[in-house]
């Protein structure tokens, strides 16, 4: 059943990505400018039905669910995503290095399956420390990269 | 043959060969590291080549793109986990032999092998790129516009997935690449966002959809235990590996014609190299019962055609802007990053760039042949890099890399969307590979439908400009034979999986 509902959100998608591209593109006047992006999109169309078909067709071959599929590990993905989505907004006003260090400092600790210890801590904050050390050599030094610099470097 | 020379000495400054070694030595990392596939560590290289000098750039990237192919073979032989779809039929081989007590003897054939079919692919790259750029320089609009509807067509088709997912994903590509000013006219399109302005630049979107869904899958796979082989360097084995390989010059020959042969044809890769290349041997090979309980020739045809393979995928990408396989799709970022288009150009205006990135690979090939004997006598130590670690680093360097190339932070949202749906769409067998080449090969495309459309109304008509002719019809019908075979390929697999369950 949940394969089944994937499937149809599969198929929705697919139709609406050139559906809504046509949409935006009838506000253009010129003819030639929306030619191109025109017959991709019917193009597109074309292969969300014929996947459509393919996907209706599997239905009634198979109708029997094969197993469960493996757990999909939601909390550390998430996670993983939240930790991401703070690094790039703050990096403007932290600046690369120094959030680029709290980044690999905090995400390492808190995907860290076992026990969290001093030793632990010390550990990936020197691996953090040395990473972020060479790539400011290497960039910054070497081949004069520009990085926001935010409140440090 | 002289102009030939004066390139290939201009390889040999401190800096050039600095690169060499250095992006070697990192490919053959990247390559063995579980997880991180040569096109994300080309991808990830290619915005740091923006502060180098075009040819320094491209040597760099050259000798990564060989290194990371090679390198693959580690992970393939030690842990029977390809480092690289070039390396599956690798593992067929390579890891039984591991099991029998031969890791080292596995690794030092697969890099003595590798280092003999790269030396032959270059060779081909550097005799037969000239006269097919020669050929290129005749072709029109509609010519150019075939070419790229193919390139997307192609892999679009051999990709991994459904057929209709990849041809979706290529077409994809090719809309999001419209996004911005269109180059004709001038008129702005998609433009729903402020950040979008400028349309979404190649290097971002090349990071973001090969690196972002990888970082997840690491993230997803964290904590699985991988039954790793390590073994300790033993004297003789070397020159035990080199008296074989040179035994088995059979399989090298094989290897190396089928891997060039295959190379050549835009989108085919790697992965597919190497199996034919093993299935043929299957076919002459004396011993054909033995193949797959640990035997070297597997090792050896294996091998050899996959890195061959390297050489001959950049001839379509250097003459006419089709990359042959994802990697060198990558690799053409680092020329459109530093101005130089793929096609005739390159050969006349670009000359001295372009000769000495060919001749580097040469001295690439014996730099990866010697630095990977040497790495694969360390081989666990790569392997015990943390995936966690790993992919911290990936996202930190993504980062970096995206906002370097234009120091602005829209880039790095724009990497990380398209990689975050990139992700999702991996989930759903949607691949990277055709969503990167409709985006490099739309503006191609669509910049010579809309000249070609000029010319067309001016003269013969649009079906007749852009249908008719000897050379179009020629492209269509590869474009057809390829969509055709590729579902010709999915129809016969799906036909084999449903026999046994219809049986059981």
């Amino acid at each position: 059943m949940r394969n089944i509902r994937t499937q149809l959100i599969e198929i929705v998608v697919m139709f609406f990505v050139p559906v809504a591209s046509l949409a935006m593109l009838r506000s253009i006047e010129l003819e030639d400018a929306k030619l191109f992006p025109n017959y991709i999109c019917y193009i597109m169309l074309v292969f969300a039905v014929i996947h459509a078909f393919q996907v209706f067709k599997s239905w009634r071959k198979d109708k029997a669910e094969k197993g469960e599929p493996a757990p999909f590990p939601m909390r550390r993905v998430a996670v993983a995503l939240g930790l991401m989505i703070i690094y790039f907004l703050s990096m403007e006003a932290v600046g690369f290095y120094l959030d680029g260090f709290l980044f690999f400092l905090v995400t390492t600790l808190v995907l860290e399956s076992g026990r969290l210890t001093a030793a632990l801590v010390g550990r990936k904050a020197f691996c953090a420390v040395c990473f972020m050390a060479v790539l400011y050599l290497l960039f910054n030094t070497m081949l004069g990269v520009m990085t926001p610099s935010g409140i440090w470097m | 043959m002289g102009d030939f020379l004066g390139y290939f000495i201009a390889c040999f400054t401190p800096l050039k060969i600095l690169l060499m070694i250095g992006g070697t030595i990192g490919g053959i990392f990247l390559g063995a590291a579980p997880g991180l596939s040569p096109t994300m560590a080309v991808a990830l290289l290619v915005p740091f080549t923006f502060y180098m000098q075009p040819t320094d750039g491209l040597v760099l990237l050259g000798a990564v793109y060989t290194a990371t192919v090679a390198g693959g073979a580690i992970t393939a032989i030690l842990i029977n986990i390809p480092g690289a779809p070039a390396n599956i039929a690798t593992m067929f081989d390579g890891h039984p032999m591991a099991l029998k007590g031969k890791a080292e003897k596995a690794l030092y054939l697969a890099f003595l092998s590798s280092l003999v079919g790269g030396l032959f692919g270059v060779a081909v790259l550097i005799l037969f790129t000239p006269p097919v750029a020669r050929m290129a320089m005749e072709f029109g609009p509609s010519e150019l516009f075939w070419m790229a509807i193919f390139g997307v067509s192609v892999i679009a088709g051999l990709s991994s997935g459904t057929v209709v997912k990849g041809l979706y994903g290529g077409a994809f590509g090719m809309l999001i690449s419209c996004i911005g000013e269109n180059p004709v006219y001038g008129v702005e399109r998609f433009v729903f966002a402020d950040m979008l302005t400028g349309g979404i630049s190649i290097i971002p979107a090349l990071i973001g959809l090969f690196a972002v869904p990888q970082v997840f899958t690491l993230v997803e796979t964290m904590g699985q235990v991988i039954d790793k082989r390590t073994f300790k360097a033993q004297k003789g084995v070397l020159k035990e590996a080199i008296i074989e390989t040179c035994r088995h010059y059979k399989q090298l020959i094989l290897g190396s014609v089928v891997g060039t042969i295959i190379g050549a044809i835009p989108g085919a890769g790697g992965s597919v190299a190497g199996l034919i290349a093993y299935d043929q041997n299957r076919k002459i090979s004396k011993n054909p019962e033995l193949l797959g309980t640990g035997v070297s020739e597997g090792v050896i045809a294996v091998e050899s055609s996959n890195n061959s393979m390297v050489g001959p995928s950049l001839i379509p990408l250097l003459t006419m802007g089709i990359p042959g396989s994802p990697t060198a799709a990558v690799l053409m970022g680092g020329l459109l990053i530093h101005g130089l288009f793929p096609g005739p150009e390159l050969f006349t205006k670009y000359a001295d760039v372009t000769y000495t990135f060919i001749t580097s690979m040469i001295v690439a090939q014996f730099a990866m042949g010697i630095f990977g004997i040497i790495i694969s006598r360390y081989s666990h130590l790569v392997m015990n890099v943390s995936n966690l670690a790993m992919c911290v680093s990936v996202t930190v360097l993504a980062v970096f890399g995206s906002y370097s190339v234009q120091n602005s932070m829209d880039d790095v949202f724009i990497m990380f969307c398209l990689g975050l749906l990139m992700y999702l769409g991996s989930k759903r067998s949607f691949s990277a590979a055709p969503v990167v080449l409709g985006l490099i090969l739309g503006p191609l495309a669509e910049d010579n439908f809309s000249r070609g459309k000029i010319i067309a109304l001016s003269g013969d008509g649009l079906f007749d400009y852009f249908c008719l002719g000897n050379v179009n019809l020629v492209i269509i019908g590869l474009c057809l034979l390829s969509i055709g075979w590729s579902i010709y390929g999915e129809i016969k697999m799906a036909g084999k999986s449903v026999r046994p369950c219809a049986e059981a």
